[in-house]
């Protein structure tokens, strides 16, 4: 019985060979002109075309930026996501908006306490009120001001993305530019010279 | 990543729209249990005559129920620096509905300024009297 089974396996098995067979098409498997070379020397320079565009998507990566370290130069300093995608105006105009504006709310910040510490240290009803009050301006102006710089501080972030994602675009265009530039290219169809 | 951002701008702005807190343990906002001492009034206040060897003043003022010390502060100037005579305070222990403090330690030809003020048991300073003022002749 069990013998009986194994060669009706084997008899089922050699009937799907022999129609899965009937379709492949051995012509077009055996067609050299399939990517439209027409003789050894064309699929050389083929394939040297493809180590050529293999090279030139390495210097790519190479010297692309990524995102997300982009993203931390930027959460660290404001700006210098910017700068390292060589978008240096926006980068200073960025960085001086938060010094500007952590250096205003710092400054507030500082006579805020120094009316706040008086207030804790106070024990005579007027006083303390008085200090209360004289803190509570300039800790608004300082909350103000801190508010403006989280704002820039998560425009940068943002527009990091953008600039990174352009820096990447642009770096990749100039390397097709610079590879065009070159006098003797090879391509597929041959060998290119420029004058 | 845009909607972290956003998230993360939210979350930022809440948090810097805290205001200060009144943390001060003597401060009748933050703490209930602080009895706030009514004003002290210097009710009257004379001064040593000029022709009187030993020069003094004296103040005058109604006892108040909510102050378990009393404070006298002296100035050269109406609006000079005030000093605490009695950094521990006079106890408000008396039963008497008046209370004196004779000033002796003034000299002629100044112009004595004084203000008054309760302390709570907690340690509160009440609101401070308006200034009164003697020459000492």
């Amino acid at each position: 019985m069990d013998r009986l089974m194994k060669r009706l396996i084997l008899i089922i098995t050699c009937m799907f060979s022999i129609l899965l067979a009937q379709d492949f098409d051995l012509e077009k498997f055996t067609d050299t002109q399939k990517y439209g070379w027409e003789d050894f020397e064309q699929r050389n320079l083929a394939k040297m075309d493809l180590q050529e565009r293999q090279r030139l998507l390495q210097i790519y990566r190479m010297n692309r930026l990524t995102t997300a370290g982009n993203l931390a130069k930027s959460a660290i300093v404001p700006g210098w996501g910017h700068f390292a995608a060589q978008s240096y105006t926006k980068g200073q105009i960025l960085l001086g908006l938060e010094v500007v504006l952590l250096g205003s709310s710092l400054y507030f910040y500082d006579q805020a306490m120094d009316s706040y510490d008086k207030y804790q240290k106070a024990d005579q009803i007027d006083e303390m009120n008085q200090y209360y009050n004289d803190s509570l301006e300039p800790y608004r102006y300082s909350q103000a001001f801190l508010g403006l710089a989280v704002i820039v501080w998560i425009y940068t972030l943002y527009d990091t993305i953008n600039v990174t994602e352009d820096y990447n675009s642009n770096l990749w265009n100039d390397i097709i530019r610079e590879y065009n530039r070159q006098n003797v290219i090879i391509t597929p169809t041959g060998i290119s010279v420029r004058f | 990543m845009k909607k972290l951002l956003l998230l993360a701008a939210i979350i930022a702005l809440i948090t810097i729209s805290c205001e200060l807190e009144r943390n001060n343990p003597l401060d009748p906002d933050n703490n209930g249990d602080v009895v706030v001492p009514s004003a002290v009034v210097i009710d009257n206040i004379t001064v040593s005559g000029s022709g009187s060897t030993s020069k003094w003043v004296q103040l005058e003022w109604s006892r108040s129920e909510d102050a378990a010390f009393y404070l006298i502060y002296r100035a050269l100037e109406y609006d000079g620096a005030y000093t605490n005579l009695f950094p521990d305070g006079i106890p408000n222990t008396s039963d008497s509905t008046t209370y004196y403090y004779i000033d002796s330690a003034v000299h002629a030809g100044n112009y004595y300024w004084y203000r008054l003020a309760g302390r709570s048991k907690e340690g509160l300073i009440g609101p401070l009297s308006a200034p009164r003022g003697m020459p000492v002749d």
